[in-house]
């Protein structure tokens, strides 16, 4: 009887309009500040780019460098990969395995792998690679060498 | 009657202006949010950081930064993009950076390029 009463612009006017139209407010303003501060991850692609960069340093038409595979490589100066940021950044990991044997090379924060073989899906959460690469070593014999790359880098935004 | 009619037609007037404040409001910050400088700084410093990382040494790679020079005229495109040891910065506010690390061991320089009105930075790897 109440709302009959009432004129149309008096009954839009109502505090519970206002109340909606707060609520609605509030929840565009949530999505759009949690779209916005989102980080865009890139560490899959950084890893898939580390193990590719390895496999080009490595192999050469097919054959595995025979240095590289008695361990003593030296990966850092021959691949033109940064140590100081793979190594000893504290962001990355990096592992290269003959099959079924024991690591030929392993740089970087053992961490990051424990932590993509666990799969935790959150923001800081790092991302891995795995590729099994098939090459010849010098007597043409097949070796499968497993290559993993990890990244946890979240890039840091400072005030001037 | 006529009084009452008024009324009416103002309440109805002020609900319609106040409606059109608070989706102005809302519109003008969603817009506002999705430019962001914060957004592209995010942006362009990964996608930089990436094509270093997957470049080979000796390249060149032209990026147009037109529309960023356009928004951001008061600064050169070089202070806007910079390269520190293995950090790339971009800063196009000038208030803030946003720092991405590339982990290739190359010697990087950054250079900026005008060309029939289109700004161009050009990454050179060495």
């Amino acid at each position: 009887m109440i709302m009959k009463s009432k004129k149309g612009g008096e009954k839009y006017l109502s505090i519970w309009w206002f109340f909606v139209l707060i609520i609605i407010a509030i929840g565009i303003v949530i999505g759009v500040t949690i779209f916005s501060v989102r980080e865009v991850s890139v560490k899959g692609v950084e890893s898939d780019i580390l193990v590719t960069r390895i496999v080009d340093c490595i192999i050469d038409n097919g054959h595995i460098d025979q240095e590289f595979l008695t361990g003593e490589f030296n990966l850092f100066e021959s691949c033109r990969i940064s140590k100081e940021v793979v190594d000893e950044g504290g962001d990355y990991y990096l592992e290269i395995s003959k099959k079924e044997e024991d690591y030929l090379y392993r740089y970087g924060v053992p961490s990051i792998k424990e932590q993509c073989d666990i799969g935790i899906y959150e923001r800081e959460a790092p991302e891995c690679i795995t590729k099994n690469i098939l090459g010849l070593n010098d007597e043409k014999e097949k070796v499968i060498l497993t290559i993993t790359a990890g990244s946890k880098q979240q890039g840091s935004r400072t005030s001037k | 009657m006529g009084l009452d009619k008024k009324g009416v037609i103002y309440k109805d007037v002020i609900f319609l202006v106040l409606n059109l404040v608070f989706f102005s409001i809302l519109m003008i910050f969603i817009f506002s949010s999705s430019s962001s400088a914060g957004t592209y700084e995010q942006a362009y410093s990964k996608q930089i950081t990436m094509l270093i990382n997957s470049a080979r040494p000796n390249t060149n790679i032209t990026l147009d930064v037109t529309d960023l020079d356009e928004e951001y005229e008061n600064r050169g495109i070089l202070e806007m993009f910079k390269v520190d040891k293995n950090e790339v910065i971009v800063s196009l506010s000038g208030r803030r950076e946003y720092r991405y690390s590339f982990f290739s061991d190359y010697d990087v320089e950054l250079r900026s390029r005008t060309e029939g009105g289109n700004s161009y930075l050009v990454i050179i790897i060495k």
